[in-house]
């Protein structure tokens, strides 16, 4: 089942290394490519979906706020929010579920084709879905002194800034892609934990990324750069109003951005308490904030 | 439940699962690089099998590991009063792995040749590793099995990433290399004066023997990753170009037969009939007599892979399978007689083993990757199982 990925992106990577002169490193960076490319509409759906989702967020709070005690009614509120603004809170999730397959089999696909061992080179027997590729195998899998089938550490001594580089544009791309808001405690007072996870998630991905790269062969880490690189290409150019690469120390810093959901929208509330209660010298800045009655029965 | 914060956990869970599984599948599935080589060695057709970390000698009549003895015939204790077996493992540490078969030096020592680019020196008997106790370093690892040459005092030593090289067997000094364009995973062949090889660069190569001096290189159109086979003044190799070549001793293609998917084992000939199989599952009984290829009979035995060197004995060829199935065929038609299973795929060759001493027939013996059953020996005759192998 796995083969109807795995074969045609081996047949293609290995179409591409016979096209491009045999050059493998090209043939990886032309393949990672179109395959992201091709799936480019399930992305783009998914960052929309994400979007949706994001600039939802303002409402969803004062739903939270108003129906806190009532789980219940929140849930129904919240479906129908969505409901009422063509929103699908899963919308995400789909298009995610879809790509990953065909991004593992992308550099499955690496791994197949870069055979260096006997029992690597006869699983990439019968797998080329046309003719007249036979020829090429085994791929060179030299470049620039490097042997791509093998992990930097086997390689000389520059072929371990490739781990770095597997690193850094992970972070980069993660930067560019999830929000940099910092984890808000919700209104219990209670951390907001999937802020939280989503903020550590975007730290450990990297890190982790960084560190296996040490152990994957040269192609491969060679593919998770080239990877990052589009993807960070890829979410600049779909305008994402996250998407200030000064946050990555590329270009001038961009003016901070006013949106900020919590803070527009309790702005107008904040208006209104101050309206509603006299002002009196030295206690105004007081009345502004949201009283936490909450915390102060825990103190 | 706070949908939102529901739906960010399940996103995050869904990242966690497929960062973990993306993870995994990078993770190579196999550590080992190639499957077990078998052979026999001495005149007790002792089963050596080389398997990653260890090489073992086993006992063909019952498939045990050989135990070891002292001069007078007794069977060695460890510390624990355990019978002491021929095992060898490389030294503490090395992660030394052998994929290839050891080269039996005057009947008393062994020279082992290791993945991890170490070459080992093992006592015959003791199965040890006496001198030179962290191995001879190799200039890269090695998948094919060296040949010494007695009578140039050379040991070739094909390297899995390129080049094949000499060394002497006394000091250890390399005394030429031969370059090639990749891995050389075969075996060298000498005949004469005169050492062929084959690479996975496309190439077959002929040398002289003693100084290495290339005589000619012919392109196989495809890689070649066994030997060729000599007979009859000819040499016979398969590739990867799907095809079975005839070739003179002076490099000219005097035939080519088209064969169904890649070839990778060396053919075998008897009575003027070559046999083959493919990695299609495919074996093929050619007529060599007259020169050139005449399909005898093909058949699809396999579902799976062929990469065995067919074994022909009496009316049978005998051929093992990644199928994890070991075929007796019909040598006049290549019809099945009958099909057995084993634990694993069956790459490694097979080992025939002649009747002798207390074993009363002949049998065959087969290779697998599976720990459980790393050795399986069946009788030659009817295919009945009499022992495995596994650790």
């Amino acid at each position: 089942m796995w083969d109807l990925i795995l074969n045609p992106f081996i047949t293609l990577l290995t179409l591409l290394y016979s096209i491009l002169g045999q050059n493998v490193v090209l043939a990886i960076v032309v393949f990672t490519v179109l395959v992201r490319v091709a799936i480019l509409p399930l992305t783009a759906q998914q960052q929309r979906s994400a979007k949706r989702m994001q600039e939802l967020q303002p409402e969803l709070k004062k739903l939270q706020d108003k129906y806190k005690n009532d789980r219940e009614k929140l849930a129904q509120e919240q479906m129908a929010l969505y409901k009422q603004h063509g929103v699908n809170p899963f919308g995400g999730c789909l298009p995610l579920l879809i790509q990953f397959p065909i991004l593992i089999g992308l550099y499955q696909a690496i791994i197949f084709t870069l055979a260096a061992t006997p029992f690597q080179l006869i699983d990439l027997s019968g797998r080329f879905l046309i003719p007249g590729l036979d020829h090429l195998v085994p791929l060179n899998n030299m470049w620039l002194g490097m042997d791509l089938t093998k992990p930097p550490t086997d390689n000389p001594t520059w072929a371990l800034a490739l781990p770095a580089l597997v690193l850094v544009t992970t972070w980069a791309q993660s930067k560019l892609t999830v929000p940099a808001t910092p984890p808000s405690d919700n209104d219990d007072g209670r951390p907001n934990q999937a802020q939280a996870m989503t903020q550590s998630m975007t730290t450990i991905m990297p890190l982790m990324f960084g560190f296996f790269s040490r152990s994957f062969s040269v192609g491969l880490s060679i593919y998770f750069v080239v990877s990052n690189l589009i993807g960070i290409v890829q979410y600049s150019l779909m305008g994402q109003s996250k998407l200030d690469l000064s946050k990555v120390g590329i270009g001038r810093r961009a003016k901070a951005d006013k949106r900020q959901p919590a803070a527009s929208d309790e702005e107008p509330a904040a208006k209104e308490k101050l309206k509603a209660q006299p002002s009196t010298n030295g206690k105004a800045k007081e009345t502004d904030r949201p009283k936490a009655k909450t915390k102060t029965k825990n103190r | 439940m706070d949908i939102v914060k529901s739906l960010a956990q399940r996103r995050l869970l869904v990242v966690a699962i497929f960062a973990g599984l993306f993870v995994a599948s990078c993770v190579p599935i196999r550590m080992e690089a190639s499957w077990p080589a078998l052979g026999v060695i001495g005149d007790e057709q002792s089963i050596y099998v080389a398997y990653n970390d260890r090489l073992v000698l086993i006992n063909p009549a019952d498939g045990t590991p050989l135990k070891l003895r002292n001069q007078d015939g007794e069977v060695r204790l460890d510390e624990q009063g355990n019978a002491r077996i021929w095992e060898f493992t490389g030294p503490e540490g090395s992660r030394a792995q052998f994929y290839s078969a050891p080269v039996v030096v005057d009947n008393s020592k062994l020279l082992v040749a290791s993945y991890n680019e170490r070459l080992f020196e093992v006592g015959l008997v003791t199965a040890r590793s006496d001198t030179n106790l962290s191995g001879i370093e190799l200039p890269g690892p090695v998948i094919a099995d060296p040949v010494l040459n007695t009578d140039e005092n050379l040991l070739y030593l094909g390297i899995s990433e390129r080049d094949l090289v000499a060394v002497t067997p006394t000091n250890w000094a390399e005394q030429w290399r031969v370059s090639t364009e990749h891995g050389v995973w075969s075996e060298p062949l000498v005949v004469d004066d005169m050492l062929y090889f084959t690479s996975l660069d496309h190439r077959l190569y002929a040398l002289d023997a003693r100084t290495g001096e290339i005589n000619w290189t012919l392109d196989l159109q495809g890689a070649a990753p066994e030997p060729p086979l000599f007979y009859e003044g000819r040499l016979y190799v398969g590739s990867f170009a799907r095809k079975l070549f005839e070739i003179s001793l002076e490099g000219e293609i005097l035939d080519e037969f088209q064969t169904a998917d890649w070839v990778w084992s060396t053919p075998t000939i008897v009575d003027d009939v070559l046999y083959a199989g493919d990695l299609g599952g495919t074996v093929y009984a050619l007529d060599v007599s007259d020169g050139g290829f005449r399909q005898v009979w093909q058949s699809k035995v396999a579902s799976k892979a062929i990469r065995t060197t067919p074994l022909v004995r009496n009316e049978y060829v005998i051929v093992g399978s990644r199928d994890h199935n070991v075929y007796w065929l019909s040598r006049a038609n290549g019809s099945t007689f009958f099909v057995r299973p084993v634990g694993g795929e069956v790459l490694s060759d097979i080992v025939l083993i002649e009747p002798g001493g207390s074993i009363s027939e002949p049998m065959v013996v087969v290779g697998t990757p599976n720990y459980q059953e790393l050795l399986v020996a069946f009788t030659l005759q009817n295919g009945e199982r009499v022992w495995s192998y596994g650790r």
